[in-house]
């Protein structure tokens, strides 16, 4: 152990000796028992009426399908399983074909949706997704038939799977006549918290907000296409958004959830601006006053944070450090490259700040019972081992002003009372159904 | 078709399988992976992920260095982990893009052996097989590279066979060491359930290999050929459990394998038992010596056919499971219900590595006080 008391250099180092934005190197991944975040199984299900199907090896396969199991989906889960032989000696386009034209001939009734998964092999072996797309789609001419991705071997050079999976469920919205008193917040796993002042402001002003996640049925969600203006909150839908507003020629907004008031208020501004509305006052003063009251009840209590829980976790760290938190350290693989400014901000003011990583092959052995530990977000929990910690996953459908304040009172809530770690952490998809 | 899926999982995949077996020897699992073998793994295949530590990774494959065959990488992170970390062994396990470039295996072990001086063995796996192939080759490994010959020790017996993704209630691993011991034997090993690689060394001086799954059938092969250890197959469940014993009395007096279940028969059958071969059978056995009816087995894992009788069905895929399951009582895995229409009764005898956590606290100690139940 160092002076500063870190374990091991490739596991966690200071802020100040951190590189940006990757900390640590590229080496073995570790996994930890932590599954809250939304994989593309998740993502899926969250267009309407829709079914998966999946092309892929048993191994593969088992990850997502079980996922479906979990939250009680596998009605709309299918799967299409390749063998050695479909790989090395087959004809992978065709067999891909003849598998999902079995699997749809084989339900009861055609869903509105099929969206087929395709994987790494595909890439590799240069089959034309193009020509498997465009002969299911004549086939079936009922359903639309939507090009997913599971390559992971593609993610660390691109586009993850599930980036490339809100972009092909963005196709699916037609170039509608404009609505212009409809915006959409697109591309968000989780329906937008309804005491939001990005919702209560609109809605004042007679402005329909409209989300994929609030749509019961296809149809319902194809209306979003009417959207005068589209909103995101979490960066991770960036490229679908872009490339959709580029197709319809219509603006997108996007409004990070940083823990800045001045960014935030601007934020505001430029919205309002763009629907022609009065420009609305963020409530600094309450925000204040609440996080001043939980600083008298959590005191000094160490914390730590971990990238999963909010997306701009460096800027999080900095807001808690600059209301007199005591944030010990951050756990992060790789930082928003949005996050410089906060980056050189802690480093500067914070520098002995530790940054931990959650993948490295010696994270496994990490793990501690640090049962003080008042953790934000679930890895930060699981490496504490505490029951003190605040369960949320990408913002947990917050955002701005009200999103700080109702940290506070979740920061609060878990440190009074404790949580089920063990059982909380590793169920998938925090906010979906969870069977087990 | 017979490779698509309308509603039912997909066994756990031969990888996980492989990280299941291995789990507790203290070695160091890496799987040639870019991502989610290892997520899948730790999810829904392994239940000792958050309690127990064990060193398995993947290697999280870029699609450049497949393509260039950067296998320095690979073998540049796998010194450093073994370096920082200390495994007592390495283990390789293959995934679909390393199959598909053919990925020396062989040749990185050698490198890894020569830098580090420690055993380093590929599991052969493609990540398109389930788990027995991954659990079956892995013990194999196991009785090849590990166990040592030695002086038999009289009524010893080597459990083989037996991890979480078919036994998985907790006490399972003492419950059938108990009643073993109440039988007058002692377990020289347990594979590989609690179970140190010291034990495991010492597995060749076992005078009996009793085979409770079909993932340890290939070690029992290897075991009876390299130390001359008979083995029995089948596994010590309600009415068997006698014949279980008397049939390790005879195989050591006979010096000849066994199958405790061989006089199952099965034609006319109004109930079948669904699932994993050595399991499945053993428990049909049990209906047929407690009701004197006949059993129906039906084997939906890829190993070990060898296991089966002449009148087993083997499904290895959904359309083929449908087809065979019209019968009146089955037993197996709540999740068969998707596909099976006509049944009257169910039995229900969750299998981890078919519906995973699904069922979790409804796993069943098949040595324990409440046991399998019929009703």
């Amino acid at each position: 152990m160092s002076l500063l008391g870190l374990r091991d250099p490739n596991i966690e180092t200071t802020i100040r000796l951190a590189g940006f934005p990757q900390p640590f190197g590229d080496h073995l991944e570790y996994n930890a028992m932590v599954h809250e975040t939304w994989n593309i199984v998740h993502i899926g299900m969250l267009i309407p009426q829709s079914h998966q199907i999946y092309v892929c090896g048993k191994n593969c396969m088992r990850g997502v399908v079980m996922t479906a199991a979990e939250m009680d989906a596998l009605d709309r889960f299918h799967s299409v399983v390749l063998d050695p032989k479909d790989i090395i000696d087959g004809d992978l386009e065709q067999c891909t074909i003849q598998g999902v034209c079995d699997v749809i001939d084989k339900l009861d009734a055609h869903p509105a949706v099929m969206i087929v998964f395709l994987v790494c092999v595909h890439h590799f072996l240069g089959a034309r997704s193009k020509v498997i797309f465009e002969q299911l789609q004549n086939r079936y001419p009922d359903i639309r038939f939507v090009n997913g991705w599971m390559d992971p071997i593609m993610q660390k050079q691109g586009l993850t799977p599930d980036q490339k999976l809100r972009m092909a469920t963005l196709d699916l919205l037609a170039d509608d006549p404009i609505e212009p008193k409809q915006v959409n917040i697109l591309t968000e796993n989780l329906p937008t918290s309804a005491d939001c002042e990005l919702i209560t402001w609109l809605k004042r002003h007679q402005i329909e907000v409209c989300e994929p996640t609030r749509t019961e049925s296809f149809s319902q969600f194809c209306r979003l296409g009417k959207g005068a203006l589209s909103l995101i909150l979490t960066p991770t839908g960036l490229p679908a958004i872009q490339k959709y507003a580029r197709r319809v020629q219509r603006p997108y907004l996007y409004l990070p959830f940083v823990w800045d008031y001045d960014r935030l208020q601007k934020s505001m501004d430029t919205l309002c601006g763009m629907i022609s509305v009065p420009t609305m006052k963020l409530s600094v003063e309450e925000c204040e006053n609440r996080w001043k009251q939980v600083k008298e009840v959590i005191g000094d209590a160490p914390i730590e944070v971990d990238y999963l829980a909010y997306t701009h976790v460096l800027s999080l760290t900095r807001f808690l450090i600059e209301h007199g938190f005591h944030v010990q350290r951050v756990y992060v693989d790789r930082m928003n490259t949005e996050e410089k400014e906060d980056f050189i901000w802690l480093q500067k003011h914070a520098e002995d700040l530790i940054v931990s990583s959650t993948v490295q092959p010696g994270m496994r052995l990490a793990a501690k019972e640090k049962p003080d530990v008042l953790a934000i977000g679930p890895k930060a929990a699981y490496f504490n081992h505490t029951k003190h910690f605040v369960n949320c996953i990408d913002n947990g459908g917050t955002w701005g002003v009200s999103g700080m304040i109702h940290l506070a009172d979740l920061l609060e809530e878990a440190f009074i009372n404790e949580k089920d770690t063990k059982d909380l952490v590793v169920r998938k998809g925090l906010g979906c159904v969870s069977c087990i | 078709m017979k490779r698509s899926y309308r509603i039912l999982p997909v066994y756990t995949g031969d990888v996980s399988g492989v990280c299941s077996a291995l789990y507790e020897l203290g070695g160091m699992v890496v799987i040639h992976d870019p991502s989610g073998c290892n997520s899948t793994y730790n999810t829904h295949d392994e239940i000792r992920w958050y309690d127990q530590e064990s060193l398995i990774f993947i290697s999280g494959l870029k699609e450049r260095d497949a393509i260039l065959g950067n296998d320095e990488k690979f073998i540049e992170d796998i010194l450093m982990a073994a370096k920082q970390l200390h495994p007592r062994f390495i283990t390789l396990v293959n995934s679909p893009i390393p199959y598909l470039n053919g990925t020396d295996f062989k040749g990185i072990c050698r490198i890894l052996e020569k830098q580090l001086s420690l055993d380093c063995t590929y599991v052969k796996t493609n990540g398109m097989h389930d788990y027995t192939v991954g659990a079956s080759r892995a013990m194999e490994m196991v009785a090849t590279q590990f166990v040592k010959k030695g002086n038999t020790r009289e009524k010893t017996v080597n459990i083989l066979g037996m991890t979480p993704l078919d036994y998985t209630h907790a006490e399972s691993v003492s419950s059938l060491k108990k009643r073993i011991e109440a039988h007058g034997w002692h377990v020289q090993s347990c594979w590989l359930m609690d179970c140190s690689l010291e034990e495991i060394a010492t597995a060749g001086q076992a005078s009996c290999n009793l085979v409770i799954s079909s993932s340890g059938l290939q070690a029992a092969e290897v075991l009876w050929r390299s130390c001359g250890i008979p083995y029995v197959l089948g596994v010590p469940v309600g009415a068997c459990e006698d014949l279980v014993f008397e049939k390790m009395e005879q195989a050591v007096h006979d010096h000849e394998n066994q199958t405790m279940y061989k006089n199952l028969i099965q034609t006319n059958a109004k109930t079948t038992v669904i699932g994993e071969p050595v399991l499945a059978h053993s428990i049909a056995m049990d209906w047929f010596l407690t009701y004197r009816q006949p059993v129906k087995v039906i084997c939906t894992t890829e190993k070990d056919h060898r296991a089966c009788l002449k009148e087993t069905c083997i499904a290895l895929d959904e359309e083929t499971m449908e087809q065979a399951l019209h019968y009146d009582t089955v037993i197996g895995d709540p999740m068969f219900q998707y596909i099976s229409k006509n049944h009257k009764k169910w039995v229900k005898v969750p299998h981890f590595a078919l519906s995973g956590r699904l069922y979790l606290n409804d796993m069943i100690n098949y040595w324990g006080k409440d046991g399998l139940k019929w009703d």
